[in-house]
């Protein structure tokens, strides 16, 4: 399991992380979304052990991750922009790797090797960003970790390696049972394969529930009311945002469904409809109740 | 426990392999570079005229193609292991790299000693491979074996120093140019901060000798890119006290470097990379350095253009602030990327450094027992007086140099008394006298009455018995004090140089009887000319050369004759009144005396030759001149027996 408890990180007077806490379950796929500088990148460096945290602890399975290479072992990183040495290529990269590596499998490499299409002699650098990315992910996937943190792994990638990349994460998933963590701003492909998510802002957590849980604890609401409201009439409710367009209204609203339902029925509105949310429109809900949006954003 | 020992072994071997593979391309470089040097070497020499001629020691011309190869790989080396220790551990200095190298399985610790090793051996290797090489084709046989080896070895303590120190310096820095600038500034800083107060000394305090600096470990103790240099100077020079010092502290100091250097991988915030100094004194301590040296070198230069006097402190004062500030400022821009940064403590550091070293020069006006410090006979191993390189091991000598030293001393401080000033001495003994004439012939008059005076330069080197050396040197100071304790100091003179030990020191080949001149080469000709001076003047002189081509020059002849003039010598009780007996000492000779020159003349073709090569004026010499005066009996008679007439010179 991984426990991550109280997490500080200070740059000079920044502070990145502020006692971060949440836990991330064996075999899940935990989506860690948050807004631009929220410290998701900064996050999967201290749990990789690049990072020593200023205050609190990563655990990996009741062990720190920092200077600990047992643990480390266990985990496998590729950042926003995987680094390669100007010589290298994929069989010199595969020769450090599979000694590093005691879970390295072979096998399953040459398998990859025939999915992608990369040749394991050409100069890495020489490739575009996302053949790059998928040179990385081979090797992670390679070494079967138990635990492996991918940092906008889907960023560059063409919509059909990116469902190859989806499918060979869920076979990870189900074959090793090994627990994925992914940072991506692209939350349309991580709906399709988290069945968790984490969102954080400023360096604290504003939200951390699994996938269903976190759409099913948020509506949006269509409907067209013959009559103008009177005030407070949906004072019951936990409404994130109201939008009126004409007769049009547009609720998003937080609680239970029915309820949500009920309440507004009562009103006799002439048409009514209740939408799922994306988890993008999840995410955009969330972070409009601490104040994250794009009016209050224009305003400044 | 032992699984996880056994894992860090096998992840440190296999990052080992991978930092040695990485840098294959500088041990290739580094490896084509050091055999087109090599050969080069060879071309070089072979091609001279001296290689060619059929009498020439091919051993001896190989020794040295030996030495210069060492020594230029050392260079290389020098300069590879800083290359090395950049490319090496450039990971540090990338956030990318960075990320990839702080997530794998392995220590800090096992990272940085397994590049450390990979890259310093990577630079060893070919140094090594190269100089065994080069050993092997220009061996001039055991004797020499032992410097061949050592030179080598210093050459690998060299890099194992320079390169402990970079990687140190790589960890405590956010990028790659800052690291590189502070290795070289480092070194730069601390030799050239050294010789500018040591030169600060030597302007000011009376006696104190630049060259004293090279004779100890102070001038590398904190700049590891000299070390090798430093190694090989003391032992061609066969100073092996300050050797061995330097060893050992060279040893010390890569120890200490290797020890910090995995603190502060330990240490390191990765997040440093591409960013600012992960040890936040680093870039000002060479700030503060660089403001040192730079305004303490203008200082000096502008002080001591003036004449000497209280006013140069406050000259030296004013350049030292301007310049130094001007330094310190400029390179804070460059480390901060402009005024961002922790300038105020830069600046409190910058003033302290500053007031100490504006309270150091104050200090050296006081002469801080330089001036007057005199070693004790008892304590000294040898001393050598005047740049003769005549060292005297007897105590008795010891003492009359020591007693010389204690009246120059004397003289040096009625004329030029505390406090010293920077700035330039009047040393002209024009400026004692209103007309230059008078001071021609003042001086003229001197040198005629102390002759020894004259003759000798009053610079001391005392070996002491702890192995450490004591150098002084009057022989501008002097110049004011000549008038004092004059007739003290000749007497002195003159007791040393008609000493015995002197005589067999100026004689060398007389007495050094398993000399490689004396059994290996003979000489080819003997010339006598017969001088005189006239009473009447002294640049006067009648000069009759007398060459007799039938003088004997076989073995036994040279070495009889050797014997006689031993015998000679060692019974002249006013030995000094001569012309020297020795080629390299040009003295006056006493006027009216006869006196037959003996020339003993080795073949010019063998110039070269080791045999020929005297290590204590380093040159190779071609003839051996003996003079003979009447009272040389021994010889006289010896020539005369041998067929030679001493009568018609009118000697016997």
């Amino acid at each position: 399991m991984l426990e991550i408890k109280n997490v500080t990180k200070r740059f000079g007077d920044k502070t990145a992380l502020e006692k971060l806490s949440f836990t991330v379950p064996d075999g899940s796929v935990f989506g860690l979304i948050g807004s631009n500088g929220s410290g998701k990148s900064t996050l999967l460096r201290i749990i990789s052990g690049v990072f020593k945290p200023d205050g609190g602890s990563v655990e990996i399975d009741g062990e720190s991750t920092f200077e600990n290479p047992a643990v480390k072992e266990k985990c496998f990183f590729i950042s926003d922009y995987p680094y390669f040495y100007n010589s290298s290529t994929l069989d010199s990269l595969v020769k450090l790797y599979r000694d590093l590596y005691s879970t390295w499998n072979e096998e399953k490499y040459r398998r990859l090797c025939s999915l992608f299409p990369i040749n394991p002699k050409d100069r890495i650098v020489n490739m575009s960003k996302g053949m790059q990315r998928q040179a990385a992910l081979m090797i992670a996937l390679s070494v079967c970790p138990k635990y492996i943190l991918l940092d906008e792994i889907f960023d560059g990638l063409d919509p059909v390696v990116r469902q190859l990349i989806k499918k060979l994460i869920m076979e990870l998933v189900a074959e090793n049972s090994t627990t994925v963590m992914i940072a991506s701003h692209n939350l349309r492909e991580l709906e399709d394969v988290c069945d968790h998510v984490g969102l954080i802002h400023k360096g604290g957590v504003v939200m951390e529930k699994e996938l269903d849980e976190a759409k099913l604890g948020i509506h949006r609401v269509q409907a067209v009311f013959e009559n103008e409201l009177g005030e407070g009439v949906f004072n019951d409710l936990d409404i994130v945002n109201i939008k009126k367009q004409g007769k049009l209204m547009m609720f998003t609203v937080r609680g239970d469904g029915q309820t949500i339902e009920d309440t507004i029925r009562a009103q006799n509105p002439v048409y009514m409809e209740m939408l799922p949310l994306t988890l993008e429109e999840v995410f955009i809900s969330e972070m409009e109740a601490v104040g994250y949006d794009i009016n209050n954003i224009l305003e400044k | 426990m032992t699984s996880t020992i056994s894992s860090k072994n096998k992840n440190f071997a296999r990052l080992f392999k991978w930092a040695f593979r990485r840098n294959r391309t500088i041990l290739i470089i580094f490896s084509i570079l050091m055999a087109v040097g090599i050969a080069l070497d060879l071309y070089v020499l072979t091609m001279s005229s001296a290689f060619s001629s059929p009498s020439t020691d091919l051993t001896y011309q190989f020794g040295i193609i030996g030495y210069a190869s060492i020594i230029i790989a050392q260079i290389g080396a020098i300069f590879f292991a800083i290359i090395s220790a950049s490319h090496t551990f450039a990971f540090l200095h990338n956030k990318r790299s960075t990320d990839m190298f702080g997530a794998i399985p392995a220590t800090r610790s096992t990272l940085y000693f397994s590049h450390l090793l990979g890259g310093m051996i990577s630079v060893m290797i070919p140094f090594a491979a190269g100089s065994l090489i080069v050993m092997g084709f220009t061996c001039r046989g055991l004797d020499y074996l032992l410097a061949d080896i050592s030179f080598i070895l210093f050459g690998l303590l060299g890099i194992a120093a320079v390169y402990s120190f970079a990687t140190l310096i790589a960890y405590c820095c956010g990028t790659a140019l800052d690291s590189n600038i502070i290795v070289f500034v480092e070194n730069l800083v601390y030799f050239g901060a050294v010789a500018i107060f040591w030169g600060m000394a030597t302007a000011m305090i009376p006696g104190c000798s630049f060259d004293n600096i090279f004779n100890t470990p102070i001038i590398t103790l904190l700049s590891p890119i000299g070390f090798c240099g430093f190694f090989d100077a003391y032992y061609l020079d066969k100073q092996t006290s300050a050797m061995w010092i330097t060893v050992v502290w060279t040893l010390i100091f890569t120890a200490a470097m290797v020890l910090l250097g995995n603190i502060a991988a330990k240490k390191r915030r990765a997040e440093t990379a591409q960013n600012e100094f992960n040890i936040k004194w680093l870039p000002v301590v060479i700030k503060v350095g660089t403001s040192v040296l730079c305004g303490g070198f203008i200082g000096m230069a502008a002080a001591s253009a003036q004449y000497s006097g209280f006013s140069n402190m406050f000259t030296f004062c004013f350049w030292y602030l301007i310049i130094g500030f001007a330094a310190f400022f400029i390179l804070h821009l460059i480390f901060s990327r402009g005024m961002k940064g922790r300038f105020l403590p830069s600046l409190i550091a910058y003033f302290c450094t500053t007031a100490a070293v504006i309270g150091f020069v104050f200090a050296l006006t006081t002469g801080l027992g330089i001036d007057t410090y005199v070693p004790a006979a008892a304590n000294v191993s040898s001393v050598t007086l005047s740049d003769s390189k005549l060292v005297f091991y007897e105590s008795e000598n010891i003492e009359t140099v020591s007693q010389i030293h204690r009246l120059l001393i004397e003289g040096v401080q009625k004329e030029n008394p505390r406090p010293y000033y920077l700035g330039q001495e009047d040393i002209s003994m024009v400026n004692n006298y209103s007309e230059s004439y008078e001071a021609e012939s003042a001086y003229d008059h001197f040198n005629k009455q102390y002759p020894l005076i004259n003759r000798t330069n009053f610079s001391f080197h005392y070996n002491k018995k702890l192995g450490f050396a004591t150098d002084r040197d009057y022989r501008i100071s002097y110049y004011r004090a000549r008038y004092y304790n004059c007739d003290e100091i000749e007497a002195l003179l003159r007791k040393l140089y008609n000493s015995e030990e002197y005589k067999k020191i100026s004689q060398r080949d007389l007495w050094e009887s398993d000399s490689a001149r004396r059994n290996n080469m003979l000489p080819t000709e003997a010339e006598l000319s017969y001088c005189t001076y006239s009473a009447s003047e002294y640049y006067g002189s009648h000069y009759t050369d007398v060459t007799d081509e039938s003088l004997k020059t076989d073995e036994a002849f040279i070495e009889g004759l050797y014997q006689a003039v031993k015998k000679d010598i060692l019974a002249d009780q006013e030995y000094y009144y001569k012309v020297s007996n020795s080629y390299y000492d040009y003295s006056t000779p006493v006027l009216g005396q006869k006196y037959l020159k003996l020339s003993i003349q080795y073949n010019p073709d063998d110039v070269l030759s080791p045999a020929l090569y005297d290590s204590y004026t380093y040159r190779h010499i071609t003839s051996i001149e003996l003079i003979i005066t009447e009272d040389y009996t021994n010889t006289l008679n010896y020539l005369e027996n041998s067929g030679i007439s001493m009568t018609m010179y009118d000697l016997l």
